[in-house]
């Protein structure tokens, strides 16, 4: 009996959930799972909480008719009056959509508590995220700046070097100016040892005549 | 072709996933190349202590070529130092210094092979956090293949190792989750990758009645395989399960297989039953009413491969991107993200036995398109062959 029991409740969650055995569709399902666990007991219990706590803060509707005109409240008494045997058979008629209505409002704190618990999970992410960047950015920056200072060194250093090597240009010019001027000179004193040579060999011819 | 498959340990007795992985593909690859396995002598993943003497054996057919571990692991050091690079600012010295930490430290390795990179093609590498891949890819960049059997772990974001995604020839990956991470996190879109996975060996014989009456079970139950440890998810399993128990009047019991590094509840609908053989292993998943997979960390989950084969649908845990995806691609299997969502998708499970056949039909499908072991060995063909155009 009890096994029955059981296997009647557990006929009754599956008949909650919309399946397509020929076509199973996991994430529709988990959607359907989700559903069903936001309107869950305890999630109902809440709500109900919710209900108390809401509709009683809620002004009665007696105290929102007092600026409605003295005919018009003659007028809805006498209506009421003429409608109140038939008011049983008007409450059933609106019962459907009362409760559909009643869902709906369900649907709706069920999502808004989702929303504010997502946004508080927004919350802290962007702030956990704020905190990174933040420490990142520290890091970058002194990063950067100690990049900058060995950029600015590198620099100087490069303008030293562009110093230097125009200066040993001046420097190889004047050497090789120098160069061909002892070139020419060498030359200059090749060609005056070779006429005194002549000379020499000429005056010893006639020394020894 | 000569093919150089380097893993961090090797041997039929080892039984982690990278491990695993890269055994059944090189003894697959053997099927139409010349495949050699370079490892190191070490058998336990925390200490990475010497445990093999031979440096050279013959594994299913498969050359082994074993090198020393040179340093052991001190996992105090080892835990500190990764407790220091997480969380504080560092310099790439302090990874460098991790990953030497983090080991198997074998230079030996390394040295073999740089001096000889000219007899193989290829070297494919498995698993990226480790000394092995590194500093093998560093060696050999142009000839590497790596399989980063990367998994959402914080430090999959160290520089070395966005530097380390960009340096091989090809990537093989696990999953498409792996590779979007991986895109991701190093920008190496460039470097010709496909999401190939791994197939699986089933057992020719198994027999769910057999291990019914070896293991004295009785009634329905859910099973755990893998090791037993809280980076698996299995202390958050445990709590949902005997919460799940309290709620609920479901008969159901709970049976875990593999190797345990935690404490096991004491429950009589909780049941250990140690690490088991190949053929047990099968019995009990063909035996379970679903496999419960509750790993926040997985690259690719071969277990969960393993039960759609057999076409066990699965209850994965939806906050590993992977299982999720895996989960919702092959519309095999539920997930969760917290309690009510374990209770209530794990309830529907139990209660309808069509929806069970449903998605282990559709687990089925999906293993066979994606991990039949002649899709895996195409893919493989396929990258060496675009690799060869390519020289």
């Amino acid at each position: 009996m009890i096994e029955k029991g059981k296997k009647k409740g557990l006929e009754e969650e599956i008949s909650q959930i919309i399946i397509d055995y020929e076509n199973i569709d996991v994430l529709k399902i988990m959607e359907q799972i989700r559903n069903k666990i936001a309107q869950s007991p305890s999630r109902v219990q809440e709500q109900e909480e919710f209900k108390e706590g809401t509709f009683q803060s809620s002004p009665p509707v007696g105290e929102r008719e007092e600026g409605v005109p003295g005919l018009k409240r003659k007028l809805k008494r006498i209506l009421l009056k003429i409608t109140r045997p038939f008011s049983p058979f008007i409450k059933l008629l609106v019962l459907p959509v009362h409760e559909e209505a009643m869902m709906a409002l369900q649907h709706i704190h069920e999502t808004n508590k989702r929303l504010d618990s997502l946004n508080e999970r927004l919350y802290q992410e962007l702030k956990r995220l704020s905190d990174s960047l933040e420490k990142v950015d520290r890091n970058l920056n002194d990063r950067l700046n100690l990049a900058f200072d060995d950029l600015a060194k590198t620099r100087e250093c490069v303008k030293l070097l562009h110093n230097l090597s125009h200066n040993i240009v001046v420097e190889l010019s004047k050497l090789k100016i120098e160069h061909e001027n002892l070139k020419l000179k060498t030359r200059i004193m090749e060609k005056d040892f070779e006429f005194l040579n002549k000379k020499e060999k000429i005056l010893e011819k006639h020394l020894f005549r | 072709m000569k093919l150089a498959f380097v893993v961090q340990r090797y041997g039929l007795e080892i039984s982690g996933g990278a491990e695993f992985h890269c055994r059944l593909i090189a003894e697959h690859m053997r099927k139409y190349h010349q495949v050699e396995v370079l490892t190191t002598k070490a058998y336990d993943y925390i200490t990475w202590r010497n445990h093999y003497s031979k440096n050279l054996e013959v594994i299913n057919g498969v050359p082994v070529r074993r090198f020393p571990v040179s340093r052991t692991r001190n996992p105090e050091k080892f835990g500190l130092i990764q407790n220091f690079i997480l969380n504080n600012e560092h310099s790439l010295e302090k990874e460098l210094e991790w990953l030497e930490e983090e080991g198997p430290h074998s230079p030996s390795l390394i040295d073999y092979i740089k001096k000889r990179e000219d007899d193989y093609d290829y070297f494919i590498f498995f698993s990226y956090r480790y000394y092995h891949s590194y500093w093998g890819i560093n060696s050999v960049p142009h000839k590497s293949i790596l399989v980063p059997t990367a998994e959402y772990d914080p430090i999959i974001h160290l520089r070395l190792f966005k530097d380390l995604f960009r340096k091989p020839r090809a990537i093989m990956y696990n999953s498409l989750e792996e590779r979007k991470m991986i895109n991701l996190i190093s920008r190496n879109e460039y470097v010709p990758g496909v999401v190939v996975g791994v197939g699986i060996e089933i057992p020719p014989h198994f027999s769910g009645e057999k291990f019914r009456r070896k293991y004295k079970l009785q009634g329905d139950y859910i099973l755990y395989l893998g090791r037993i440890d809280e980076n698996k998810g299995c202390q958050e399993l445990f709590d949902y399960f005997l919460r799940f128990k309290r709620q609920t009047s479901s008969s159901v019991k709970l049976v875990l297989v593999g190797s345990t590094v935690l404490k096991i509840p004491s429950h009589p609908e909780i049941h250990y039953l140690g690490f088991l053989k190949d053929e047990d292993k099968f019995s009990a998943l063909d035996e379970a009413l679903l496999l419960v997979m509750p790993s926040f960390y997985e690259s690719l989950s071969m277990v969960t491969l393993e039960a759609w084969a057999l076409k066990k649908p699965v209850l994965a845990n939806g906050r590993c991107e992977v299982l999720k995806g895996q989960c919702t691609r092959s519309n095999g299997g539920l997930f969760y993200e917290n309690y009510d969502e374990f209770r209530e998708a794990l309830k529907l499970c139990l209660a309808d036995a069509r929806l069970r056949d449903a998605l282990g039909n559709n687990g089925q499908k999906y293993f066979q398109e994606n991990y039949s072991w002649q899709t895996i060995e195409g893919k493989y063909l396929e990258i060496l062959g675009q690799l060869e155009k390519e020289k």
